[in-house]
């Protein structure tokens, strides 16, 4: 919520202008999140509904709004960049050739996530009995120094390449159900209802698996603290 | 550490989520604010999810597009991709040409002819063979018709001419020529009914006379058969008297025979 500060106004009058100015400007910010949000939904609507006809352009639109969603997501639970990028680009292909049978009953996003979790926990289901991720080999394979040149010249802030590292190397230590739970509780803020109805598990199923991996978590991000 | 810890720290977690109850929210508060250890706990989750917030995402390597060449372009997932109405009228144009495809097929003929294949659609002409039989049936048939229409326009004519013969009496003439033809009508009646008495008299007469010599014949045979017959039984009895003879003979010599040996004795 932006805020407006007027230092020229000392009195108990113009601190209460200040609040009341910035409790309608509040809302107006809120009102115009809520309706940018509906816009959002009836133009992704529409394209869903142009892509069903088989408009390309119409699903690249949505490719372009999800893929960082979706990449991110292959990322933390596979913990490969290479093998996310070609996850990513399945789960969109896939997506493509699935589009005709996505009922809009539920949300896109519901429908994406629920390709990108289940394409994810599959490839690491297939992935040799044996391998293990520990935090040494995802250090390697983050590449530290390659994460700090693209963070800097993109976002400029070393502080969070390391924090990703960190909880990248402490998702590691999840098996894959737990860590599909705890991205999308966490990272996609999910509703408990919704990862439920994405992971096609019982609530109390998805319950049990986000405070265990939770607890992991805690253990892990500690102890490298 | 009290043995309420335990109970709160499984609930530590859950708070974080919004899971609990507003009472049970509002006990854990109060127990974290009275003993240290479970509020250290808090608080490394809080540090835990912290870390997890501010980790956020990473730029993408590369955009995922998809381009058309990649959906699978077999026909029948393009049909499925058609519009309703769409759908029904490709339905409409491929059971067109598969009917149209079947009727050419069906007529293709490939044939071969003194060495030289040929191959063609449709029906083929073949030569025209003379049938003799049915050449013959037509003259004969167009000779009847022929003969037919010249009787029709004999008899026409006749017509005409009586007509015209009849136009030309007087009602007098005509009186008369009408009174000849009723006399002339009943006597060929007079005529037939005569016939047909004949007819049946003499039918009946010679059904009598047939009657009569069946009947003499029947007789003859009958006597001759009864004659036969009387002769048999006579033959009959005349050999078995013969028999007897015979018989008595026999037991006559048989005593004899019977009686000379106890005499003796």
């Amino acid at each position: 919520m932006p805020h407006v500060k007027c230092y020229w106004m000392e009195s108990e009058e113009a601190r209460d202008q200040t609040g009341r100015i910035n409790g309608e400007m509040g809302t107006m910010w809120a009102q115009d999140r809520s309706l940018s949000a509906a816009n959002d939904q009836v133009q992704e609507k529409a394209w869903v509904a142009a892509s069903q006809r088989g408009d390309t352009l119409a699903f690249n639109r949505l490719v372009l709004k999800w893929e960082r969603t979706v990449y991110n997501v292959s990322l933390r639970m596979l913990q490969d960049r290479d093998e996310a990028t070609e996850a990513t680009q399945e789960v969109f292909l896939s997506a493509f050739k699935n589009i005709r049978r996505f009922r809009q009953d539920s949300k896109f996003s519901t429908w994406l996530y629920r390709i990108a979790v289940n394409h994810c926990i599959s490839r690491a289901r297939r992935r040799p009995q044996g391998t293990h991720f520990s935090l040494d080999n995802v250090d390697q394979s983050v590449r530290p120094a390659e994460q700090l040149r693209v963070t800097e010249t993109q976002d400029g802030d070393v502080l969070r390449a390391e924090d990703r590292s960190r909880v990248r190397a402490a998702l590691a230590f999840l098996p894959p159900d737990q860590r599909a739970v705890i991205e999308l509780k966490f990272f996609q803020e999910q509703t408990f209802e919704d990862i439920a109805a994405i992971l096609h598990v019982p609530l109390s199923t998805i319950k049990s698996r986000l405070y265990a991996g939770l607890e992991i978590l805690k253990v892990r991000l500690s102890a490298r603290a | 550490m009290t043995s309420q810890c335990s109970e709160h720290q499984q609930r530590i977690p859950r708070s974080f989520v919004g899971d609990l109850t507003a009472e049970e929210q509002r006990s854990l508060d109060m127990h974290l604010a009275a003993c240290l250890p479970c509020s250290k706990e808090h608080q490394r989750y809080e540090e835990t999810l912290s870390l997890l917030h501010s980790a956020g995402d990473e730029p993408i390597p590369r955009h995922f597009f998809v381009y058309p060449k990649e959906r699978a372009a077999n026909p029948w997932q393009l049909f499925r991709q058609m519009m309703p109405r769409w759908q029904a009228a490709a339905a409409g144009v491929a059971a067109l040409l598969l009917l149209l495809g079947g009727a050419t097929v069906s007529a293709l003929q490939v044939r071969s002819d003194h060495g030289a294949w040929t191959v063609s659609f449709g029906r083929v002409a073949t030569p025209a063979s003379i049938d003799v039989a049915a050449l013959k049936a037509d003259i004969l048939r167009a000779a009847d018709e022929n003969n037919r229409a010249a009787a029709m326009g004999w008899i026409q004519n006749l017509r005409t001419e009586i007509t015209n013969s009849h136009r030309d009496l007087t009602q007098q003439q005509q009186y008369q020529l009408a009174a000849v033809l009723t006399s002339l009508e009943t006597r060929i009646n007079d005529r037939i009914t005569a016939t047909a008495d004949d007819l049946r008299t003499g039918a009946q007469r010679s059904n009598a006379e047939l009657y009569q010599a069946v009947s003499l014949q029947h007789e003859q045979d009958m006597n001759g058969v009864t004659a036969r017959l009387d002769k048999v039984v006579e033959t009959n009895e005349t050999r078995a008297r013969q028999t007897d003879d015979i018989l008595d003979t026999l037991l006559q010599i048989a005593n004899l025979n019977l009686k000379q040996p106890g005499d003796q004795k």
